[in-house]
């Protein structure tokens, strides 16, 4: 998936179409989906956490109108086609998240680009499909046979985003946060979103500038 | 003390580990209620150190697990010292002689009973032998980490591959005091929570709830934030969309 997603950015990079952010606007791209990132799970041998969290590549495909005063508003969908596999082949969890943002473009940075900031809801359904069998692991004293999980199972939760955007010609960066159970202390979660999504439609009269 | 290889004893009569907690079903799914409460049954247990106090933090990592319905409490002192429902945690002296565990290096090891895909009895056991892997040899930083790891087990997860993992056979380098994202899998997989289901529907009846809550309120946001969209594409399809164009 790696390889798929830089080249990705390679081709979105060199796209150099001078429009983007364009009112009516459709736009497909891949996002880096980090699950529980911010110290929130262990990632070493000693139970030690790292800033980045679990590695989901999505496609994520956008709508987005325009607004006054430089406000915009605008649907989302990430789909990971290529679900991620458990540790030790046992199961294939994929993500969906469907949100809707409202955002405000900032001043331009020069050469066309563009800043924008963005906030809304959405929601998210995680999808665990089970391998099944049965494997043989260590048990402390010597080896016994486990159960792969062999059904399906999945959770649909709230989510609340907040993130910005930069654009330059028909290429989008946005990195975002994606909070689930913002509300309840203890089982609160974030997120982080780093997409890179390329706009279909022709310029149009309707700049979000 | 710090040159005991600290191995975590996974020792389940159900038919018989992301791994479940059998031998045999890969459709086993936990307990069919998410709240679990688990009783201690102190008699044996080294007298410096407070277990019941153990037990309640070590629940508490997997009740934070963000999108799972298990809420494991302590549930009180019993005399009760056999697998049970609900289930007990008992010091055995005895431990390697019942669990064909070494006493040396086993510090715990948990067990349950299941029918129909459902776990229905659990008990954990803890070293209160002669052997070096007695509890009362460990800090408590380290006692949570195996009892956590063994309430895993009661809880129906098998052993992990993934050396992060707290569900990974050995925690002899465990420092930290954490769940991988393998455990939250694991975990979300047997009582996955979606916490926007309208739960107030109870048998026939509906049960209305005092305040509204906070599911459906984010759900008439959503629906409130679709709006402007769904707005805009019909003005486009009727060609009217310059009324957008500020």
């Amino acid at each position: 998936m790696q390889p798929l997603f830089l080249s990705f950015l390679l081709v979105s990079f060199c796209s150099n179409i001078s429009f983007a952010l364009v009112n009516d606007t459709w736009s497909l791209g891949l996002s880096y989906f980090s699950q529980n990132f911010w110290s929130e799970t262990a990632q070493k041998r000693d139970g030690s956490a790292g800033f980045l969290g679990t590695a989901n590549y999505a496609l994520d495909l956008g709508y987005e109108t325009s607004l006054a005063n430089a406000w915009y508003w605008s649907g989302r969908l990430l789909y990971t086609p290529l679900p991620r596999v458990a540790d030790g082949n046992t199961a294939d969890i994929t993500l969906t998240q469907l949100k809707f943002l409202g955002g405000q473009n900032l001043d331009s940075l020069g050469r066309g680009g563009l800043v924008d900031y963005f906030f809304g809801l959405g929601i998210i359904k995680e999808d665990s499909k089970g391998k099944g069998g049965i494997v043989q692991m260590n048990n402390g004293t010597g080896t016994s046979s486990f159960a792969v999980p062999g059904s399906s199972s999945s959770n649909i939760n709230g989510t609340q985003s907040v993130g910005m955007g930069y654009s330059f010609g028909a290429t989008r960066v946005l990195g975002e946060i994606v909070f689930e159970n913002l509300l309840n202390e203890s089982k609160r979660t974030q997120s982080l979103v780093i997409g890179f999504l390329y706009s279909f439609q022709k310029p149009s009269k309707g700049s979000r500038k | 003390m710090k040159q005991i290889i600290i191995i975590l004893l996974f020792y389940a009569t159900m038919g018989n580990c992301f791994t479940l907690n059998s031998s045999t079903d890969p459709n086993l799914k936990g307990w069919s209620n998410s709240n679990v409460k688990i009783y201690l049954n102190p008699v044996n247990c080294p007298s410096n150190i407070d277990v019941a106090a153990i037990i309640k933090d070590a629940v508490e990592v997997w009740n934070k697990v963000p999108n799972s319905a298990i809420q494991v409490s302590y549930g009180g002192e019993t005399s009760l010292s056999l697998m049970s429902d609900p289930t007990v945690a008992y010091c055995e002296t005895n431990f390697q002689a019942l669990l064909g565990a070494n006493q040396d290096y086993v510090p715990g090891g948990a067990a349950v009973n299941g029918s129909s895909g459902r776990i229905t009895q659990g008990i954990l056991y803890l070293n209160a032998s002669t052997g070096l892997a007695n509890i009362g040899n460990f800090n408590r930083t380290k006692l949570k980490i195996i009892l956590a790891h063994e309430i895993g087990h009661l809880l129906g997860l098998g052993h992990s591959s993934n050396e992060s993992a707290l569900m990974y056979y050995d925690a002899s380098s465990k420092q930290e005091f954490r769940l991988s994202q393998d455990d939250i899998d694991g975990v979300t997989y047997l009582y996955p929570d979606s916490n926007l289901e309208m739960k107030d529907l109870a048998g026939c009846a509906l049960i209305q709830r005092s305040t509204p809550s906070n599911n459906k309120v984010h759900l008439v946001l959503i629906g409130i934030m679709l709006l402007p969209l769904l707005l805009a594409l019909f003005l486009k399809n009727q060609k009217k969309l310059k009324c957008l164009e500020f």
